[in-house]
Order: C-alpha cells, then structure tokens, then sequence
C-alpha cells in the first residue's frame, strides 16, 4: 500500500516536472511560442474573413515591386504547391495548416514592410485570411492580397522559384 | 524462468522503450510549433491546448524514458510512459474511426510516414506490452559468498 502510494507520489512528480520543463522551452525559445495560441481559431476566423476586407494589387503593380526591398511576399498555398512554383523569395505560411498558421509570429517580417499575400486564384479565401492574420494580429501596417493569385502571376510571366525555403 | 533471465529482459524492454520514447521526444522538443502544427491536425484537441500539449507531451516522453533507462524512479517512469502509449492509442483509434487524413507525428514531423493508421496503433500496442514487462520489479541477486 505504502508501495503505491510512493510510486504515485513519484508520478506526480515526474509529470510536474516535465510540465515545469516544458513550459520552460517554450518560455526561453527565440521565436517566443507563446503557452496559448494568440491567433484565432482558424476554423471561427475563415468564418469571419467575409465580413472584412484586404486591400487588393494587381499582378501588374505586384510584378514592379518584385524586387524592392521593403516588400514581403507570402504564400499561402500548401507547401508542394510552393515547392512546385513560387514568387521568388515569398514565405510559405499555408492558411489551411495549422502549423503554418502558428509560425505566423515567429517570421521575420518588418511590421513596416509592405506585404503581399497570394494562394491559388480569384476565387481562394486563403490569402484573404492569411492577410487578415498578419494585419490584425501580427501588427504588419501594409498588407494586400494579389489579384488572381499564383494563377494570374503566372499568366502574366512572373518569374517563378521552385523548391523549399524560405 | 530464471532470475537473471528475468533481469535480463526486464533491462532490456527498459533500454528499448526508452530509446524509442527519447528519440520521438528530441525533434518534437526541438520544434513544438512543427508538433503542435501535428496536433492541431489530428483534429481532436481544442486550439487553446495545441502548444502547451506541443511542449508537454514530448517533455513526459523525454523523463519518464531518461528515468526509465537510469534507474530513477523506474516503475513510476514506466507508469508515465504507459499512461501516455495509453492515450496515444486512444487518439489513434479516434483518429482512424473518424477517418482523419493526418500524419502520425510520433517522431516529429520530418518522417515521410503518409496517414496515421492500423500499423501505428498495433506498434502502440506492442509498445503498452513492452511496457508492462519494464513495470516488473527485477529480483534482487543473491550474493556470492567469496
């Protein structure tokens, strides 16, 4: 009796003290995870994204500005989508995965960047809800979604990376 | 079976358990925005859990393995250990019922493994067994008069 109690007693133990350690590496990362997500459920916002809007560019003005250092271009598409064509150096942060959605915070984009955010065509709502994202909660001044997205980009010859990082 | 063979393949599900438990944890440790990504996907725990389950999860594999193969609180270990295989299986079987198209995640995210499923859950199961065996204590050994 006496047995079980200890080991339960040292159970307890055990898991406070990988609870205090886990919260811990959360606490002293760089990229500062925060314990509880401060970004809404993706589920409740996509609901949400209908009601408000982000600015628009076209693929023209977006194609100008491809080289100018103060623009962030971020995908949000699948990460083989990505990896199969890309603005050249835009970041992936794909809308319908929630690991994507959670490295929002964690990207290095200036909150005075303009930033432009694109998935597959007119009609996707991804980069519409990536865009509200990375305006409302991450605090970006600028944010537009491009026109026609990816599909439209390539229509008109944008130049186009393949492969994985950023 | 003798006592010394009993020993022996008590130290040695210990030995293997842990290995397995600390090599999942090390990535998942290492990335828990990659891991809470994973368990945001299995859809079964509410959003406000994703990082703390993220940080904490993989920290109880990284202890209970680490006490498990140095001796520290062994059965306890193997109690913590067995717990979580146990609710591992719970959300497997969940996850296949509802038909959920979702990575394992069970060794990081890096692991080119497609959906989870019936293999993932017969390894958990082998693993819960493993388990039990390392909860037996190892008699102790007479000693040899010199």
């Amino acid at each position: 009796m006496t047995r079980g109690r200890n080991e339960l007693v040292d159970l307890l133990v055990l898991v406070g003290a990988s609870v205090l350690l886990g919260l811990s590496n959360l606490a002293i990362r760089a990229d500062r995870v925060p314990w509880i997500p401060d970004l809404p459920d993706p589920s409740s916002a996509l609901c949400e994204a209908g009601d408000r809007t982000v600015d628009r560019i076209s693929v023209t003005e977006a194609m100008a500005l491809l080289d100018q250092s103060r623009v962030t271009f971020v995908d949000a598409r699948a990460r083989t989508d990505y990896e199969t064509g890309h603005v050249p150096n835009a970041h992936n942060l794909p809308a319908s995965d929630a690991a994507g959605l959670l490295e929002i915070q964690s990207i290095p984009i200036p909150p005075d960047d303009r930033v432009i955010t694109y998935c597959d065509s007119v009609a996707c709502e991804r980069s519409e809800y990536l865009g509200l994202l990375l305006r409302d909660r991450v605090g970006c001044e600028r944010v537009e979604v491009l026109e026609g997205g990816f599909t439209a980009w390539q229509h008109a010859g944008g130049a186009i990376e393949r492969g994985g990082s950023p | 079976m003798s006592d010394l063979a009993i020993s022996l393949v008590v130290v040695a599900a210990r030995v293997s358990i842990a290995t397995v438990f600390v090599t999942a944890a090390l990535p998942k440790i290492a990335d828990p925005i990659a891991f809470a990504g994973v368990l945001a996907n299995y859809q079964t725990f509410p959003y406000w859990s994703w990082n703390l389950l993220a940080a904490i999860v993989p920290m109880m594999e990284l202890v209970g393995g680490t006490c498990l193969v140095l001796g520290i609180k062994t059965r306890s270990a193997a109690w913590l250990l067995l717990l979580l295989t146990l609710g591992f299986i719970v959300v497997l079987l969940r996850t296949i019922m509802h038909d959920v198209d979702v990575a394992c995640g069970c060794f990081g995210t890096s692991e080119t493994a497609g959906r989870v499923g019936w293999p993932e859950l017969a390894r958990d199961l082998v693993l819960a067994a493993a388990i039990g065996i390392a909860m037996v204590r190892v008699p102790k050994m007479p000693h040899r008069p010199r």
